[in-house]
């Protein structure tokens, strides 16, 4: 092990930095999620009562009005959103199997303008199997005691929001 | 040689794996990410089903057959827990006034079983991230990953290539950052506005009050151990020297309104 501590110039910039991280493109997503699946391009705009219907079932407000999914044969689907916070803005990748429930979740890209670090162990997300109507809320399924958890939080919203948004928007299932 | 990186929502953060090799890394990652799944699932204090809840269910003199995977990281808890005479303790202490309840003393792990003396429930918050992120490397060594990075929010240990960290207190204070490499780093935040509020590791280990505010960063060859030794920090300050020098880590401490602090022997 190697390690060394280093006192940085105590310069503004230094004390609020921008970080941005890209882990996938959406084409990798789409390969890396429904490989060897012919995904067909299915976007939606939302109307107002789609938005509203959103908002009372996740209990999230609705940013963005576009859906950008894809649908395969077999009725799965993948969503491509924005997770907005704060300081934070994250794109993720979530695929539904055909009876809705979360299939995976891929972080797309992370950007955030403070240097805030995100820890708190006794949070536990459990996205997997998660089904619209099964909230991910804090201090149920979402431990959180302090307030680092921004990023995790902001994900667990998106989550629930686009698990209504499929219920709401696509066919029932 | 190809590098990838992918994020996932893990133990309560952003997990984000980075390997650099020539084989299937997209697999490697893959395994890294279900060893992290698996302690989550396994070491969850608040799942019916964790191995954890299990433990809480004996009654005094009882013992339960635990899986490999809990008993290794409880038998560490444990070692740390004598080695820091109880300023880290796995075991959830009595709310601040109550008489003194079960401690680490009341937990005796062998041959992957579990017994207690008392009933108890166990808490693996200061230590089960940084285990998680143990496992998450050994698997990207088993799948022949030449250099990787397994980061849990800011809680990370990599090999084969440097890693910076900006160490970033809630509270106000000089802007500093930490390189490591072939090791791990993890750091644990008390903030005064709701350490009485403070996670079951981030109580007095003396009289289960809140710890005073602070922010300790701890560098150590293996995160479990990194991630613990930051609680040790946090509860005992310079006190924590020798059993930082012990287990060959290094330990930075910053209280508000101090200047930082290397702990040392």
């Amino acid at each position: 092990m190697r390690c060394r501590f280093v006192l940085l110039a105590a310069a503004p910039v230094l004390a609020s930095p921008a970080w941005a991280t890209t882990y996938m493109t959406v084409d990798q997503a789409k390969a890396a999620l429904f490989p060897g699946v012919a995904l067909v391009r299915d976007d939606r705009v939302l109307t107002d009562a789609q938005a509203a219907a959103i908002r009372a079932r996740s209990g999230v407000s609705v940013h963005a009005r576009t859906v950008h999914s894809w649908r395969a044969p077999d009725g799965a689907r993948l969503i491509v959103d924005q997770v907005l916070g704060k300081h934070e803005n994250i794109t993720l990748a979530l695929a539904l199997d055909p009876a809705g429930a979360v299939r995976a979740l891929e972080i797309l890209d992370y950007r955030e303008s403070y240097g805030g670090q995100v820890r708190d162990p006794a949070w536990r997300a459990q996205f997997t199997g998660k089904r619209d109507g099964a909230p991910l809320a804090l201090g149920q399924d979402i431990r959180n005691n302090s307030g680092g958890t921004l990023s995790a939080r902001h994900v667990a919203d998106g989550v629930r929001r686009l698990l209504a948004t499929d219920r709401i928007v696509f066919a029932p299932h | 040689m190809r590098r990838i990186e992918r994020a996932r929502p893990l133990l309560g953060t952003l997990v984000a794996v980075r390997a650099e090799g020539t084989g299937a890394l997209e697999r490697a990652v893959e395994s890294a990410f279900a060893a992290i799944a698996e302690v989550e699932a396994r070491m969850s204090a608040h799942r019916d089903d964790s191995d954890l809840a299990a433990v809480a269910r004996l009654g005094a003199g009882e013992h339960a057959a635990t899986h490999p995977l809990t008993a290794r990281c409880l038998w560490l808890a444990l070692a740390l827990a004598r080695a820091s005479d109880g300023a880290f303790d796995p075991v959830v202490p009595e709310p601040a006034g109550a008489a003194r309840g079960a401690s680490w003393r009341d937990l005796r792990v062998a041959r992957g079983a579990v017994a207690v003396t008392r009933p108890l429930r166990l808490d693996l918050g200061g230590i089960a991230k940084g285990y998680a992120v143990d496992r998450a490397i050994a698997a990207l060594r088993r799948a022949g990953v030449a250099a990787a990075t397994v980061n849990a929010g800011g809680d990370l240990r990599s090999y084969g290539s440097d890693e910076w960290v900006a160490l970033a207190p809630r509270h106000a204070a000089p802007p500093v950052a930490i390189l490591i490499a072939d090791g791990a780093l993890a750091s644990s935040d008390v903030v005064a506005t709701t350490a009485d509020r403070g996670a079951p590791q981030h109580r007095d280990p003396d009289n289960g009050g809140p710890l005073p505010p602070g922010f300790a960063s701890v560098a150590a060859p293996r995160c479990a151990v990194a991630d613990a030794l930051t609680k040790v920090v946090l509860a005992r300050g310079a006190a924590a020297g020798p059993l930082v020098a012990r287990l060959r880590a290094r330990a930075f401490l910053h209280r508000p309104g101090r200047a930082w602090q290397e702990i040392v022997a």
